[in-house]
């Protein structure tokens, strides 16, 4: 059974073992811990027992802080990017134990105090280039005003400089109608505005601003500005130079800190691990000189675990099976190298009760199959195991991208094969094949066992007859769950009865609306009414409550009811035709991408050059567009189709204390 | 071969399969890709998972390319001969195409919003990307029973 037997463990100890015994659990990564303080609440405990009293995890909590902000900041510099595929699984960072070791013990935290440092230097220099920059558009559009900006204002004038919309133009004009001796010029303009200086009077300055303002005048800021504008734009220009230069050396800065960030992930871990561990003692509850800790530990590692603590004095170390109600943390144990990536599958779901199946081997077949009829091509087949042998190889992606490659090479065999047997090779490419290959096509034509785009009708039912047996396989599941957990009746007429309709029901179905010839059609009437007259009769056992009539009554109107399940029943069947859609997919792209290419290699000259090209692209979209269908939804067929026959689901990981990383991987298995 | 009007009906049909599931495909892919641009500004590294959240409604697309795709093979669109299809035939071939122009429209649509959530999902929590994805599947089981109706009506029409 691939879901790990668990047993209860109470580990009780004097308090001065407290650490040792911590660590040693940490370092065999063996037990999960649950909080204990919730157990606190009944009275049977609280009598003897109290609360761990809480560490103060604050100034660890300070320099966890402090790391993530020095990670962030650093990670900002880093101008290499991870390639897709890599950041599609975040790898960790490999570390050996002895540089880890060197990393903690050296670590320097004024690090972090250089990257608020840097942070804000940065930040400073960045508002003033802003800052800058926008004095200098502000006064560019003034570049040919030839006044030195200290004479705006002499004696007896003052000079206006600012902007009109267009339209208010003539209106400016005007003023300088009305006041004879005013000035006005235009400096510059664009489509919609007009810089203009107004020079007039300081006696006449009142009236002036108030027609100024009437025709939307908005004047510019000089102030404090001296010389020609063209010398203080320069200068501008200059300070704006400054202060990039100064950006860019402290961006340099920065970028240098980026060999600092594989220590600060280092210490981003190790923080984070002994963090956990004080946080652990607070799920323990102690008596006045001992304490106890809760936890799970597989059954078959009981034995390692008494032995790693066995140095320790004065510890006991009760183990006991679970209770019959009690929620039971679940580790699914798929042995071999094709039921562990196929685990993949089951963990997207999410894991099992403990007490259920885990349905990994079951799905398995069905999944691969289904995966193998949504993708089924000969060549792509092929190429999904070089790609993911390739990606194997070459490219790093941690645990879940490794199961994910492993399971595409699984799939790709049955790809392959499928590929055969629906006469689907790059779709039709061998149509095209020169005279010395044409035997290829003879080859594809002999092997093909039904193809999908000449005979649909055949495809689908050959799909839907694999549905069936699929959702009749799970009510078998179901079925030897009930028998082992004593539900002996279920197992007769919630499933039994089932299990024996289905296959006949379709016989019949395939017989009166179909015209099949079917044997011993009699024999196969009889018994899909005895079974549906079974289910009307049994399916209502468990109603209760009201007088004998009315308890009647609700049993057999329950019983008529169940029969509706049928439509349940055909409607999972009709949505595995959606591997039929899927598999017509792949082969019709592929065939007019074959048509496209055809006429492109047609064209003189460029069409050879173009058309392997084209060849490539198109026939690799085709394949990463449905190879996603072909995970996706024989994936949905197992949770939506299958698992509803049997399968809650719900189970909690099982995760043991131990160290458990976010950035690094410690080689030499440190800490477990 | 001169083209009859029932050929004209025939390619209305694959030009509405190929067009407005194109379009539910179009609307729903931007509606997941905006979702996912939020999420790429503030956490870049994953981009990769996004991407495959943001194409999933792309399929609708696909699948009314291929709707098109078997007007024009049983029509002999594609071998430049066309049949001389009456106006009857026509209309038969117009109206088969119907389901996955129509499902393939509106799936594209919303499953569309159910990626922009996965894109929601994955961004605070990585590891429901699964989950996301299949969400999002539950969606496009009608376009692909669209698609297969399709096919069968267009099959099932005689065409001498």
């Amino acid at each position: 059974m691939p879901i790990s037997k668990m047993l209860k463990v109470h580990i009780i100890a004097h308090g001065d073992r407290k650490d040792e015994i911590i660590d040693t659990l940490h370092r065999l990564g063996l037990v999960q811990i649950t909080d204990l303080r919730e157990r606190l609440e009944s009275p049977r405990w609280t009598e003897m027992l109290r609360e761990e009293e809480s560490v103060t995890t604050s100034d660890l909590d300070h320099q966890v802080a402090g790391i993530r902000y020095a990670l962030d900041f650093v990670s900002k510099f880093e101008t290499t990017t991870q390639n897709l595929i890599e950041s599609f699984f975040n790898p960790k960072f490999l570390v050996d134990e002895t540089e880890y070791d060197n990393t903690v013990e050296n670590f320097d935290f004024g690090l972090i105090d250089r990257c608020r440092e840097l942070d804000t230097q940065l930040t400073h220099l960045r508002n003033e280039e802003a800052h800058l920059y926008s004095l200098y558009e502000e006064l560019l559009p003034w570049e040919s005003l030839d006044i030195p900006l200290e004479d705006l204002e002499t004696s007896h004038t003052l000079t206006s400089l600012g902007t009109v919309p267009v339209e208010h133009y003539d209106a400016l004009l005007q003023i300088a109608q009305d006041y004879p001796r005013t000035y006005v010029t235009t400096v510059t303009e664009t489509a919609r505005e007009k810089f203009v200086a107004v020079i007039y009077l300081k006696s006449e300055s009142e009236e002036i601003f108030k027609r100024l303002r009437s025709c939307e005048f908005s004047p510019g800021s000089f102030q404090g500005l001296k010389g020609q504008v063209t010398d203080q734009l320069e200068h501008l220009l200059n300070a704006i130079e400054e202060t990039r230069e100064k950006r860019e050396a402290v961006e340099e800065k920065c970028t240098q800190l980026l060999e600092e960030r594989l220590p600060i992930m280092v210490m981003h871990d190790h923080l984070s691990d002994m963090k956990a561990k004080r946080e652990v003692k607070e799920n323990f509850v102690r008596t006045d000189k001992s304490f106890i800790i809760e936890g799970w530990v597989p059954r078959r590692d009981e034995p390692a675990l008494k032995e790693g603590l066995s140095h320790i004095k004065e510890v006991e170390i009760l183990t006991e099976e679970p209770e019959e109600e009690e929620e039971v943390p679940v580790e699914l144990t798929n042995p071999g190298t094709i039921m562990r990536p196929i685990e993949l599958v089951t963990r997207i779901y999410g894991l099992p009760h403990y007490r259920e199946v885990d349905p990994t081997r079951l799905l398995a077949p069905f999944f691969v199959v289904f995966f193998g009829l949504c993708l089924s091509d000969v060549f792509y087949g092929v190429l999904l195991i070089a790609l993911s042998i390739f990606a194997l190889k070459k490219i790093k992606m941690g645990p879940d991208g490794n199961m994910l490659f492993k399971l595409m090479i699984i799939t790709g065999f049955v790809t392959v094969a499928c590929g055969f047997l629906t006469g689907s090779w790059f779709g039709n490419v061998t149509e095209y094949a020169p005279g010395q290959l044409a035997f290829l096509e003879t080859l594809r034509q002999k092997l093909v066992l039904i193809n999908p785009i000449e005979n649909p009708l055949g495809m689908l039912a050959v799909v839907l007859l694999m549905g069936l047996v699929h959702v009749w396989f799970g009510i078998l599941v179901k079925m030897y769950m009930s028998i082992r957990d004593g539900f002996y009746l279920d197992a007769a007429f919630d499933q039994g009865l089932w299990l024996i309709l289905l296959p006949f029901g379709t016989l019949m179905v395939l017989k009166t609306m179909f015209n099949v010839n079917v044997p011993a059609y009699n024999v196969i009437t009889y018994v899909v009414f005895g079974c549906l007259a079974g289910l009307v009769l049994t399916q209502g056992r468990y109603q209760t409550g009201g007088n004998i009539v009315i308890r009647l009554f609700k049993k057999l109107f329950v019983g008529v009811l169940s029969i509706y399940n049928i439509f349940g029943y055909l409607g999972d069947v009709l949505s595995y035709s959606r591997v039929l859609a899927l598999g017509l997919a792949t082969g019709s792209i592929a065939i007019v991408f074959n048509q496209i290419i055809s006429m492109v290699a047609g064209t003189p000259y460029i069409g050879l050059i173009l058309a392997p090209i084209l060849f490539v692209i198109l026939h690799m979209f085709n394949l990463i567009i449905n190879a996603l269908g072909a995970f996706i939804h024989p994936g949905r067929l197992q949770y939506v189709e299958f698992f509803t026959k049997f399968l809650e689901g719900g189970g909690e990981d099982f995760k043991p204390f131990q160290f458990d990383s976010k950035y690094i991987k410690v080689k030499n298995d440190k800490g477990g | 071969m001169p083209i009859t009007e029932g050929m004209v009906l025939a390619i209305l049909g694959a030009a509405l399969s190929a067009g407005l599931a194109g379009t539910g495909s179009s609307l729903g892919v931007g509606i997941a890709g905006q979702a996912a641009a939020g999420v790429t500004t503030e956490d870049p590294s994953k981009f990769g998972k996004l991407i495959v959240l943001q194409a999933l409604p792309g399929t609708q697309g696909i699948y009314g390319f291929i709707g098109a795709f078997f007007v024009m093979n049983i029509t002999q669109l594609l071998g430049g001969n066309p049949l001389p299809l009456t106006l009857d035939q026509g209309w038969q071939i117009c109206f088969a195409c119907l389901p996955i122009a129509v499902a393939g429209l509106f799936s594209g649509i919303y499953q569309g919003k159910v990626s922009a959530s996965g894109c929601g999902a994955v961004a605070k929590r990585p590891e429901t990307m699964g989950k996301a994805i299949i969400l999002a599947a539950m969606v496009e089981t009608y376009a692909i029973l669209g698609l297969l109706a399709t096919i069968l009506l267009l099959i099932g029409i005689p065409l001498a």
